[in-house]
């Protein structure tokens, strides 16, 4: 969809035409005072929500690599299951003979 | 509106590193932009996002990673809840505790994980997408 920015001076003499063009190829008209834009005129429809704040790359230039979020992550992993298993035990321990914590802990 | 739970590698590759998200991955946070879906990340993937945080050149703390979440009104950061905990016996075939933490609030969010943990994939506990 094209957008076309029209003076306020122009979009009243041309007003007719103007929306004749938004029905045919539903264009969008950005409407200009003084150069800067002031309002829109888009078909009728046409969602009016803006986007949300996008977060896609928020830290993008933070000089991490794909592969060193997967190192790091793996590094947690193993370092949780080793933390994990050492609690199980300390709890098994603790409780007593017979007593299972895996599937709670 | 469709709702998806991200894992750590899913919100790390988002914030950090977007190139390595498939197109379904991309089309999924584009959605979401448009207010069409909402993207669940419980507060545990926020610790441990923390890490990839430390790795970052100069390193990026965790109130600057959670930023950009808390003004997005499509993001919910999730708390452990009951209703979580009360998921994770169900989750037992899921080998580490924190997978099985995350997993929980896929379930107890009837939606899918964004996910490339082949473990919890193949366990078909929770439906996952990446």
């Amino acid at each position: 969809m094209s957008e076309d920015r029209i003076p306020i001076n122009e979009f009243r003499a041309k007003t007719a035409e103007v929306l004749r063009t938004i029905k045919e190829t539903g264009a969008t008209y950005v409407l200009t005072s003084h150069g800067q834009p002031l309002a829109e005129i888009v078909p009728y429809g046409t969602p009016i929500r803006k986007k949300g704040k996008s977060i896609l790359g928020a830290f993008a230039n933070a000089g991490i690599t794909g592969e060193e979020i997967d190192s790091a992550l793996a590094e947690m992993r193993r370092e949780n299951l080793a933390h994990q298993e050492a609690r199980e035990k300390k709890l098994s321990k603790r409780l007593g003979p017979g007593a299972s914590t895996k599937g709670a802990e | 509106m469709r709702t998806f739970v991200l894992d750590t590698v899913a919100l790390a590759k988002i914030l950090f590193f977007p190139k390595d998200l498939t197109r379904l991955g991309r089309a999924i946070v584009a959605m979401a932009e448009d207010f069409g879906a909402e993207l669940v990340v419980p507060t545990f993937v926020l610790v441990e996002a923390m890490r990839v945080g430390q790795r970052a050149r100069p390193p990026i703390s965790l109130e600057q990673i959670v930023q950009p979440l808390m003004e997005a009104a499509y993001v919910r950061i999730e708390p452990l809840g009951t209703d979580q905990v009360l998921a994770l016996p169900s989750l037992a075939a899921i080998r580490e505790l924190h997978d099985r933490i995350i997993c929980a609030h896929a379930i107890t969010n009837d939606a899918p994980l964004m996910t490339t943990d082949e473990q919890i994939h193949e366990s078909g506990l929770v439906e996952t997408v990446w």
